[in-house]
């Protein structure tokens, strides 16, 4: 029965997993591309970033100017003090009169007034009973000891009250000594509103600190911050040690900003600064919003290289694997029709001829000839097994099924064929199958196939009366089937040819033995597929034996 | 095939074949051993028979047009009046998907003409008419 065993295995190609290979394919090939953007788009990040904060140093800058000027003008102011008459003499009638009138016109100030060698103040502006001595003041002992312009730490001015910064000048008489100190308290909440002007962000801190980070002046919450001191965590010190720098720190409205830090000219041992807080906000908003649009582009980038890909796909691929899966469909198809096709006039033909044997009065010319028409029919019909069987071969459409076979029962099905064929040519045939062989691992319609083939091949290639034998036995790892025969025999030359398509033989010619030369081709690919060997041994004119090697059970 | 001489009763067929050739010969073997045998040639045929005529076996070729074996397998299956007239497929198909599917939908046998005598197939159809 051949060609039964048999199933179409179609192509399973997973349109979507080959999708997601090329839309993988293709974003590896730009990988490279994704990577640049990524990197130009940080570092675009980082620029603009810097460039902010660049423009957070040049307003830190700006500011540091103007207080720089404003402290020039104090300075100014006290070298004027120290050469007017009214106050270098001594006299602190006049002295106090002239201050007082100074007072006046310079508003941004909360007093004047002059203190000698030791501290006392011998006249001011605002006028006191205390004896009050500013001996002590930071600024009076840097200006005796380098004799020159000094600026104080913060203070609640003594005589006036109010939030002040002091900056003293020394007096130096003809003889070149130090013989008082004239000094200026300026008035920080003026100052205060002239950093309130100087930015129009609320977001923005102006802060004008001193040495030890008590803020002198504030934009902000001035009331309440002017006297403070600004977080002064161990960065804020680095920077105030520095001179200059930028950090982000939680200033004392819990807000974090970059602060810049720029400190002041002239104002001796004892410096201020200046310090500009901006929002980290407002510092990263433009560098935030060409990363976020770059991100944004980036992904439409990768999204639209998806859909080109996956339309690449459809177009180049897809398009192609259907065609493939069409025509594979279509050559399954054609070997199933062809099998139909081919083999419905050899089955009219073989009916027919039956039907005629069956009819009595036919004289032997009759009945040769209806003979030969038979036996010309079933070769027609093997042929188009044998071309069915190995265009399923060679598509690897044949799907074989190995299961515990018993050789006993394979050969059960095979015998009445094999008999009929023996007693045909006369032949003494003999078969050993010993009792207790295991089942080999097989497809029984194939094992069938190989057996009744090698088997007909030794009657067919056998003199008549002459011997054919099959033999089966248990050796190692397999169960092997030897047909022996006393046929004509496969010269040493041809051996190597016996598996090939359509390999006739010599002696198959010679003996006028018909054939496809399609059989042991046939054999060979069953017998591998059921995970078996085969091979022969044959001398020329003494005879032939195959051995067929298959996989037992245990 | 003294069957069909047994209680003075022809066995009665329905044969559905295509083929001229084949239908040719199924009429010649069939007329010959004295059946009540109707050959038609297409499922359609077949339907327009069974209306009036109601066989012991039906012997069915697969592959036809219009309406293929399968078809009218199934559609036999479903008809109870149809249901339990055994079904013997005779087709050159011989894949074993083929023969799973036909059994699968309720045929009897299945026989693969060119590996097949008319003798054998009259075996099985006296076999099943008999049993029936």
């Amino acid at each position: 029965m051949p060609g039964r065993q048999i199933t179409i295995n179609p192509i399973i190609l997973d349109k979507f997993s080959i999708r997601l290979r090329i839309l993988v394919l293709i974003l590896v090939a730009v990988l490279p591309v994704i990577v640049f953007i990524i990197y130009t788009l940080i570092n675009n990040y980082n620029q603009s970033k810097q460039y902010a904060l660049n423009s957070l140093s040049q307003y830190a800058e700006a500011f540091s100017f103007e207080q720089n000027k404003s402290i020039e003008a104090v300075r100014q102011l006290l070298i004027a003090f120290s050469n007017t008459p009214d106050i270098v003499n001594s006299n602190p009638f006049a002295c106090n009169a002239f201050l007082k009138k100074q007072i006046v016109d310079y508003k941004r100030y909360a007093n004047f007034g002059v203190a000698d060698i030791n501290g006392n103040i011998i006249c001011s502006a605002i006028e006191t009973s205390k004896k009050i001595n500013i001996g002590d003041e930071n600024y009076f002992k840097d200006v005796l000891q380098t004799k020159s312009f000094a600026s104080g730490k913060y203070r609640v001015g003594k005589i006036t009250g109010k939030s002040v910064l002091n900056f003293g000048y020394p007096l130096v008489g003809n003889n070149g000594n130090i013989f008082g100190v004239v000094f200026a308290s300026l008035d920080l909440s003026w100052q205060n509103t002239f950093l309130e002007n100087f930015t129009h962000d609320p977001e923005t801190v102006l802060l004008v600190i001193d040495r030890e980070a008590t803020i002198l002046s504030s934009s902000i919450n001035a009331d309440r911050w002017v006297g403070k001191t600004f977080p002064k965590d161990t960065l804020v010190q680095g920077v105030l040690e520095k001179g200059e720098g930028m950090i982000e720190v939680i200033g004392l409205d819990n807000i974090k900003r970059f602060y810049s830090f720029k400190k002041l000219s002239d104002t001796g041992k004892t410096p201020s600064y200046v310090v500009v807080g901006i929002s980290p906000n407002i510092i990263y908003h433009n560098a935030n919003n060409s990363l976020i649009r770059g991100a944004i582009a980036l992904t439409l980038l990768i999204i639209l290289i998806a859909l080109i890909s996956w339309k690449i796909s459809s177009f180049l691929i897809i398009k192609r694997v259907e065609e493939l899966q069409e025509l594979d469909k279509l050559k399954s198809d054609f070997i199933s029709i062809a099998s139909h096709q081919l083999r419905t006039p050899p089955s009219a033909i073989k009916w027919f001829l039956e039907i005629i044997s069956e009819e009595g009065g036919l004289n032997s010319v009759h009945k040769r000839a209806l003979k030969n028409i038979g036996e010309s029919n079933e070769r027609m019909i093997n042929l188009v097994s044998s071309l069915l069987n190995i265009s399923r071969i060679e598509n690897k459409t044949l799907k074989t099924e190995l299961k515990p076979v018993s050789l006993a029962k394979v050969v059960r099905e095979i015998m009445p064929e094999i008999e009929t064929k023996v007693k045909e040519k006369e032949q003494n045939f003999v078969l050993e199958l010993p009792t207790g062989l295991p089942n080999v691992l097989a497809d029984e319609k194939l094992l069938a196939q190989v057996l009744l083939n090698l088997i007909n091949n030794a009657i067919k290639y056998t003199p008549k009366k002459g011997n054919v034998s099959v033999s089966f036995m248990r050796e190692n790892d397999f169960v092997i089937c030897k047909i022996e025969d006393t046929g004509f025999g496969i010269s040493d030359k041809e051996k190597k040819n016996v598996y090939k398509k359509f390999f006739r033989g010599d002696n198959a010619a010679k003996e006028n033995v018909e054939g496809s030369g399609l059989g042991l081709y046939i054999v060979k690919s069953f017998i591998e597929m059921m995970n078996g060997k085969i091979s022969f041994t044959s001398v020329v004119g003494k005879g032939t034996a195959f051995m067929v090697y298959l996989k037992y059970d245990e | 095939m003294m069957s069909n001489m047994m209680n003075n009763k022809k066995i009665s067929l329905l044969v559905v074949e295509d083929d001229a050739h084949l239908s040719e010969v199924y009429q010649m073997k069939f007329e010959k051993i004295e059946y009540d045998a109707k050959v038609v040639r297409s499922g359609r045929e077949a339907f327009d028979v069974l209306a009036k005529f109601n066989p012991d076996v039906i012997v069915l070729d697969l592959v036809m047009e219009e309406i293929d074996g399968f078809e009218v397998l199934l559609q036999l299956k479903k008809n109870k009046k149809w249901s339990n007239i055994p079904v013997i497929i005779v087709s050159n198909l011989g894949q074993q998907a083929n023969i799973d599917e036909a059994m699968s939908l309720g045929a009897a046998e299945y026989v693969i003409k060119s590996d097949s005598t008319l003798k054998n197939l009259v075996h099985l159809i006296e076999k099943y008419a008999l049993h029936n």
